[in-house]
């Protein structure tokens, strides 16, 4: 009988495979998912090691804050060079997370069914590899992402950072494994004594890239201050298009590109603005828009892939559904604003929506979903894979009478902090309905008949505390000593 | 009935065509939607069409793969006298005068009534029959017809199929009476 390998335990050892480690000089969202997740499994006693491509000057190897980090290759190379380093130390290797940065690095074929391996994806490249590359290596590129991973992974545990991300997964490149949800964490900001500007302002973060389209957001603006005279747009960010966008404002006029900033300058300034923009057509999780939230800050985004699920449609602010929209929408987020008492309204949820994603709850699901994939390895479901979640909501004198180590790992589980009223304790429940979830809450003995179940919805499915399964042994003493 | 997976484009759509032909029944109705583990935004285009629907929506969850499961699901946790499955946009633009008829014959002791033609149709039944029919042969999607059976579950029923195809001046009545099995 196949023995279980990895159960979170201290020594365990996982490996990382990314293409950039977080020192890589284009390092960006997923190296800094890499980074902050591993930091915090080493922090519990496991051996984490990074295989990344060996970038200019970088040491071949080197460990910081307990993550051992080896660099080996190029960017195309380092496929080869992990594969065979994976396949000489798979003995000794109790668990894998292969980010497929487009290309995976078939680490099953290194070693087999004997260690759990969890597909990371931060978001498709199928049209990407068209943009950026000439026509053989890019058909390769797609024929590899698409056909080659389904090939290679099978039904092996998938996690994608969005749901948006999952919906591309499933549908552009029609993986047929379990695809579940670890949405990014994020440091939230602070910029102490910044205070709103008096005026409507506007203040955007981002790389000048051109998928970003602040061109847009520029184009907006004569509109947008046809109804808000006095309105003032700041652009802290460089990129190829700084050029381009220059051209785009005229000397005094009332937008501002600032490039880089340092940081605290950075934050002070967002921490000014009304309201933050986001007009990128893709992204996998839209960061730059969740950490303003942490300021208090609104975002006004289109409804693009990731965006839509970083910003809660008229709570942490307004998902526009066509860029023609964004000059009306824009100007009415900025009248609703103008009035402060309301404002704080708008800042106090958005801090709230932002203080969800932190990296510790992050580190609690890459855990988690190794140890599910290691039990699906061990034990394979035949059941049919489904999407569906659903959202059970309990009071906590209900949720105390749980155990929780008797949840699946793939389990969620969030609750209201104290003085949030009658505190609630809301389970997502993965692969079930809301008939499943009742059963199953009442095979702990639980009356559901005050216990509210519904099918999740994309925003139900990010920012969850924590997960059920072993790594959940505290909560029931948690729960008791609050009910 | 609308069991639907990732239907996020057409959603919209096919609510639209249902609750049109609903609000124009003699009946009060309302739309169930099943989702069966939709990956991309079919259940908040829903939430989003039910603020303007002119008829109740909900959303239900079923976890069992198949257009069947999901309309069992749909019937076990409807309120409802009677249930409908189908797609109402096949109909086309006589769907609502087509199913107040079916709703009729219902009233006058039909327990299954079947309104379409060509593959296209729309079948109407008593919520308890609608879990004995589709429970037990399990169809792959709205375009099966209900088979009833030689059986003594089935004793006792009756079903009425309309054509809209084959006479195109009306339509055609052809009634089919189940009775018990001799012991």
């Amino acid at each position: 009988m196949t023995r279980r390998r990895y159960r979170s335990h201290e020594g365990e050892h996982v490996v990382w495979l990314n293409f950039k480690d977080s020192s890589h000089p284009r390092a960006g969202g997923a190296e800094v998912f890499m980074h902050s997740v591993a930091r915090r499994l080493a922090g519990e006693g496991q051996r984490v090691t990074v295989l990344a491509a060996r970038h200019a000057g970088a040491p071949r190897a080197e460990t910081a804050d307990g993550v051992t980090v080896r660099r080996m290759g190029n960017a195309y190379t380092v496929y080869l060079f992990a594969w065979l380093w994976v396949f000489r130390h798979r003995n000794g290797i109790d668990a894998i997370v292969d980010t497929c940065n487009g290309i995976p690095f078939f680490s099953p074929w290194a070693v087999g069914a004997r260690v759990p391996v969890l597909v990371l994806i931060h978001h498709v490249h199928q049209t990407m590899f068209a943009q950026n590359l000439p026509f053989p290596a890019a058909w390769i590129g797609r024929w590899v992402e698409k056909v080659g991973n389904r090939l290679v992974y099978g039904r092996r545990t998938i996690a994608v950072v969005s749901p948006s991300s999952r919906a591309e997964v499933r549908g552009a490149l029609g993986l047929v494994g379990p695809i579940y949800i670890a949405n990014n964490g994020q440091e939230p900001l602070s910029a102490p004594g910044a205070e709103r500007s008096g005026t409507p302002r506007i203040v955007v973060v981002g790389r000048l890239a051109p998928h970003k389209r602040w061109d847009l957001l520029i184009g907006a603006m004569p509109r947008v201050a046809e109804m808000v005279p006095d309105v003032e747009l700041h652009i802290v960010g460089d990129g190829p298009c700084r050029a381009e966008l220059e051209e785009l404002t005229g000397p005094g006029d009332r937008v501002r590109l600032h490039g880089r900033l340092p940081q605290a300058e950075r934050d002070a300034l967002l921490a000014t603005a009304w309201v933050t923009v986001c007009t990128s057509e893709l992204e996998g999780w839209g960061l730059s828009v969740t950490e303003a939230m942490s300021l208090g800050v609104p975002a006004v985004v289109l409804a693009a892939p990731g965006l839509r699920d970083s910003v809660r449609n008229r709570v942490t602010g307004w998902v526009v559904p066509h860029p023609d929209q964004l000059p009306g929408q824009l100007a009415s987020a900025l009248i609703e604003l103008e009035d402060p008492a309301v404002a704080k309204q708008w800042a106090e949820r958005c801090r709230l929506w932002a203080a969800r994603f932190d990296w510790d709850a992050t580190t609690d699901r890459i855990a988690s979903l190794l140890i599910h994939e290691d039990c699906r390895r061990v034990r394979a479901d035949r059941r049919a894979i489904c999407d569906l979640s659903t959202v059970a909501d309990l009071p906590l004198e209900q949720a105390a009478r749980i155990d929780y180590r008797a949840l699946r790992s793939v389990d969620q589980i969030d609750w209201d902090e104290p003085g949030d009223g009658d505190r609630r304790v809301r389970l997502l429940l993965a692969g079930l309905d809301e008939r499943d979830a009742l059963g199953l809450l009442g095979r702990y003995g639980l009356d559901v008949t005050g216990i509210g179940a519904r099918v999740a919805r994309p925003a139900d499915l990010v920012g969850w505390k924590r997960t059920g399964g072993p790594r959940a042994h505290d909560l029931h003493k948690l729960f008791e000593g609050a009910a | 009935m609308l069991p639907l997976v990732n239907e996020e484009r057409r959603a919209r759509t096919i609510l639209a065509a249902a609750s049109d032909v609903i609000s124009r029944l003699p009946v009060a109705g309302g739309i169930a939607v099943i989702d069966g583990g939709s990956s991309d935004r079919t259940v908040e285009v829903v939430d989003e069409f039910a603020l303007c629907s002119p008829v109740p929506v909900r959303v239900v969850g079923c976890s069992r793969p198949g257009w069947a499961a999901g309309v069992l699901r749909g019937v076990a946790t409807s309120p409802a006298r009677r249930v409908g499955v189908g797609d109402m946009h096949v109909l086309g633009a006589r769907a609502s005068v087509l199913l107040a008829h079916a709703l009729r014959v219902l009233g006058g002791g039909v327990h299954v009534v079947t309104v379409g033609g060509d593959g296209r149709h729309v079948t109407l039944m008593d919520r308890d029959v609608a879990a004995l029919i589709v429970g037990d042969a399990m169809p792959g999607g709205p375009g099966s017809l209900p088979v009833v059976r030689d059986t003594a579950d089935y004793a006792g029923l009756r079903m009425s199929a309309y054509s809209v195809v084959s006479n195109r001046y009306g339509l055609r009545d052809d009634n089919t009476d189940v009775l018990p099995v001799p012991a």
